[in-house]
């Protein structure tokens, strides 16, 4: 299907600098709206109906927990209050409950329920008796909560381990010497222990006690723990068989489709010419120049994300000390996990700000309304206050500053929400900010276009960030875990996965029609069908993170079968984005002048590469319930995390920070073997990252979990042990080559970006912002047609 | 032989043949209408676009990116079987890690003198 453009009030072509008259109709049928709409929707009841079940069957906390032989245990009350002590002091950044944390320290549902159920199995006569691994068994599989009353009857042997486990915690958490990850004297309070216990108590009963009704327990049978006889359901292994189904069916239908219909349209001969401009014959408009900051910020997050990372690491290769150097005691492993994540979150988020304020006039092709540069510049003040504040408070807040504060100023305390509320909420209201910086800017634009045209697209794509992203302001520390769990998700998944995911396509298409390889209509073809893909599969999806966590078995079927689709869109564009790199170099060979942006577009390339490994391969590898059963909270699921969050992510916000510095920086002091080592060095040491260490570890970990137990595999003695630590000690030259090599080349060219900001000369007034590409045609009597050439 | 050993052994064997797999596909054409998976388009579209030459960019990175992705993977496999080497405990374990190793080494020692030329 050709392009045309009839009348040039009506132009179809982004670069073609006359301003329409009447607003520009749609470039595709309503068809695309109404379809993407139809699956927006689905994907969104599914989502309400999945909350709704979650709320309605989460495990119930009992007012009290009585002992069969008389006397209250802990109560509901300790229950909360354990949850808040477990939050506040970053355990969850150290361990894991119900699978969700981090990795180092051991998950505490699986560790409670295993310490508990040997306690129990010995009381009644040890591992030698039949008959005492059958009570042992009906003491935690028996359900002896009242719900009228709110009291919950342990078995007098369950009831008895429980203060030897208030011990245990006691000892392991609140070592003197830490050795541990933790802080030494980490929790000194022995009430917070009791109630942290309780906490981790109910967690355990939940793991192992059937729902009313049926014959697996709330957690649906996690973890797989032989005392208490808990193994995958059926609907584990069912639905895990239909996931692949979903995913072996859904591939070979896109395929089928794809290859009988040229649907996107783009093989065919362009017959334009381009020319692309020299970097430094563009003006810059103020905001734009106000990005080199934004990159410069980015570079700096970014290395100190890698440092604690690097920091992070070492723990799990040595717990001793950090080269000899007691870390531990002012930067225990839960501190640097916690900046490792929320840094990852916050240079990533500061590249796409930047990017989408630096875009805005090459869509426009106008100057700056007053003050967007100012506010560009408060915009950068605001998310630095957000960053310094959150991490200090973190840190803070762990050592037990802001008192009953602790939540709104200090930790959260949950994975990837772990900044405080207060941060949380600047945070959203800087994402809005910026949507208000790109609305001053495109407003003008958008009355002069279609809703469903590419302008409005990038507008809702970037309104899409705070809106979603305010989801996560509804955990609260004092709900029930499993409702926590689903707003937590909605942060971790729904935004990054999706909504994240969206503005990356949006972004990237974008600056693919901008430099004029990619025509408008094909662009909104693969923007429309991403969003039709990826919610079909990515919003009820989110419940593959749902599995264990005491969701019904009902979320968990819903997860398994539509996360399969995820992966669809990921191959799919894959080929897509492989196809039209071979198919590019026709362009670029035909310009008398250099492609001024190859090395944006080979981490483009590595973007597409990761996207699939990372995301599509890596993730797949644990989403089926019953690899997750044995593997949640492994390695595996480090692997998939760095090679999908690094790979794609990570790779885009390099990418946009090339782009725009091309132009910041002026040609005498651009360097292109910067850029090309900075490529191979993040690459390699990714790779090296996923390949000899979390990989191998990972499979190690899985092979235990299922020839041993879950909680073996979660133990620090496996995370000590010979070939553990081998494997850790392994990711050294590669995390080196990825600092050394990949980070500091950027920091580098980053600083030269703000070092060469106040160079460039501003737009002389009344002059129109022009494109960095101009359009020749092949065909004259068409261009005179269409009113490009007179 | 312990887990641990078989997984190195194999994990690292299967790197050896991935650097292998991926030196080959570098030397494969990497025009657009060589690929099978486009032969449909070419021959469903009215006007294909030209084809390029290996000297074009994009196609001019693909050899080296292919070649140094491959050397990254056998290095990778020098490395776990020298770790695992490390951890062996008798000469049967010892001899199958040092068989991978020479094979890993060998991988590596000519990739890089190929890559270097």
């Amino acid at each position: 299907m050709s392009e045309t453009a009839a009348r040039p009030a009506e132009s179809t072509d982004l670069t073609d600098p006359t301003e329409p008259a009447v607003r520009r109709g749609m470039l595709l049928s309503k068809g695309w709206i109404q379809l993407s709409a139809l699956v927006a929707l689905t994907g969104l009841f599914g989502l309400i109906l999945m909350g709704w079940l979650t709320y309605r069957s989460d495990p119930p906390i009992p007012q009290t927990v009585v002992s069969a032989a008389g006397g209250v245990v802990f109560t509901g009350d300790d229950i909360r209050a354990g949850q808040k002590v477990f939050l506040k002091n970053g355990l969850m950044e150290y361990g894991s409950i119900f699978g969700h944390g981090a990795y180092l320290g051991p998950d505490f549902t699986a560790d409670y329920l295993h310490r508990s159920a040997t306690e129990v199995l010995e009381s009644y006569g040890g591992p030698s008796s039949d008959s005492a691994a059958r009570r042992t068994r009906e003491d935690f599989r028996t359900n002896r909560y009242d719900e009228a009353s709110g009291t919950l009857t342990f078995s007098t042997a369950q009831a008895t381990a429980f203060p030897v486990l208030v011990a245990h915690y006691g000892e392991t958490l609140n070592r003197p010497d830490g050795k541990n990850g933790l802080r030494p004297n980490a929790i000194p309070n022995p009430q917070d222990l009791r109630q942290l216990t309780a906490f981790f108590a109910w967690s355990a009963w939940s793991s192992a006690a059937e729902r009313p009704g049926k014959n697996y327990s709330y957690t649906n049978n996690w973890p797989g723990e032989p005392l208490v006889d808990n193994k995958p359901t059926a609907d584990v292994v069912v639905w895990s068989v239909l996931s692949l189904v979903a995913l072996l069916g859904g591939t070979g239908a896109l395929f089928a489709a794809f290859g009988r219909w040229n649907w996107l349209g783009w093989h065919g001969r362009d017959q334009r010419e381009l020319r692309f401009r020299e970097p430094q014959t563009v003006a810059l408009t103020p905001s734009q120049r106000a990005t080199a900051w934004f990159f410069l910020v980015m570079a700096v997050l970014f290395l100190l994300q890698t440092l604690v990372g690097a920091a992070a690491e070492h723990y799990r290769a040595d717990l001793t000390s950090f080269f000899g150097i007691p870390l531990d005691r002012w930067l225990p492993y839960n501190v640097v996990r916690t900046w490792h994540v929320q840094l990852s979150l916050l240079w990533v988020a500061t590249s796409f700000l930047a990017a989408g304020i630096f875009l805005v006039p090459m869509i426009t092709r106008k100057k700056d309304p007053k003050g967007q540069g100012v506010l560009a510049y408060a915009l950068l003040g605001a998310l630095t206050v957000v960053v310094v504040g959150s991490l200090l408070g973190e840190v803070a807040g762990i050592r037990g500053a802001f008192g009953g504060m602790w939540s709104w100023f200090g930790m959260q305390g949950f994975e990837y929400l772990d900044l405080g509320k207060f941060w949380q909420i600047l945070l959203t209201i800087g994402m809005v900010f910026w949507v208000v910086i790109l609305w001053r800017g495109l407003r003008r634009r958008l009355s002069q276009e279609s809703p469903g045209n590419m302008p409005w697209l990038f507008f809702y794509a970037a309104l899409a960030l705070p809106v979603v992203y305010s989801a996560g302001l509804l955990t609260r520390n004092g709900d029930p875990f499993t409702v926590t769990d689903f707003w937590r998700f909605m942060v971790v998944h729904l935004w990054v996965e999706d909504f994240l995911e969206l503005f990356t396509t949006v972004m990237v298409a974008y600056i693919f029609v901008l430099l004029g390889v990619v025509r408008e209509k094909i662009a909104l073809r693969v923007i429309f069908l991403d969003v039709i893909l990826y919610s079909a599969g990515g919003v009820i999806g989110t419940a593959h993170h749902w599995y264990f966590n005491g969701s019904p078995a009902s979320v968990l079927s819903m997860g398994a079968f539509f996360s399969a689709f995820e992966v669809i869109p990921l191959t799919f564009l894959t080929i897509e984005a492989w196809s039209f790199i071979r198919l590019g170099a026709s362009q670029e060979s035909r310009s008398p002048t250099t492609f001024p942006h190859r090395w944006a577009v080979m981490f483009l390339v590595a973007v597409g590469f990761w996207n699939f490994l990372g995301a599509g391969v890596f993730g797949f590898l644990i989403n089926l319930p019953i690899v997750s059963y044995y593997e949640v909270g492994t390695a595996l699921t480090a692997n998939h995390a760095h090679a999908a969050m690094m790979g794609v992510y990570g790779m885009l916000a390099v990418a946009f920070s090339l782009f725009a510095l091309r132009y910041l920086i002026p040609p005498e002091k651009w360097s292109d073997k910067l850029a090309r080592l900075s490529f191979w060095s993040l690459n390699i040491g990714l790779a090296w990252m996923s390949f000899v260490t979390l990989l191998p570890l990972g499979i190690l970990q899985l092979y235990h979990s299922v020839d041993a137990s879950y909680f073996d595999a979660r133990s620090l003695a496996f995370i000590n042990s010979d070939a553990n630590r081998l494997l850790e000690w392994l990711r050294l030259p590669g995390d080196v080559v990825f600092i050394g090599g990949g980070v500091l080349p950027l920091l580098w060219m980053a600083v030269q970006g703000v070092r060469a900001v106040t160079r460039h000369e501003e737009a002389a007034p009344g002059a129109d912002l022009q494109l960095f590409t101009e359009v020749e045609d092949h065909d004259p009597i068409e261009a005179t047609a269409a009113g490009r050439l007179t | 032989m312990p887990a641990a050993l078989v997984l190195l052994s194999v994990y690292s064997l299967a790197l050896v043949g991935a650097a292998h797999g991926l030196r080959a596909l570098g030397r494969r054409s990497t025009s657009p209408w060589a690929s099978r998976t486009l032969a449909g388009h070419l021959r469903a579209t009215q006007e294909p676009p030209e084809d390029v030459s290996d000297e074009d960019w994009p196609h001019s990175e693909v050899p080296r990116l292919y070649a140094g992705m491959a050397i990254v993977a056998a290095t990778a496999a020098t490395a776990l079987s020298i770790g695992g080497l490390a951890l062996a405990r008798d000469r049967i374990e010892g001899s199958v890690l040092l068989a991978v190793l020479v094979l890993s080494g060998l991988t590596v020692a000519r990739m890089a003198a190929a890559f270097r030329s």
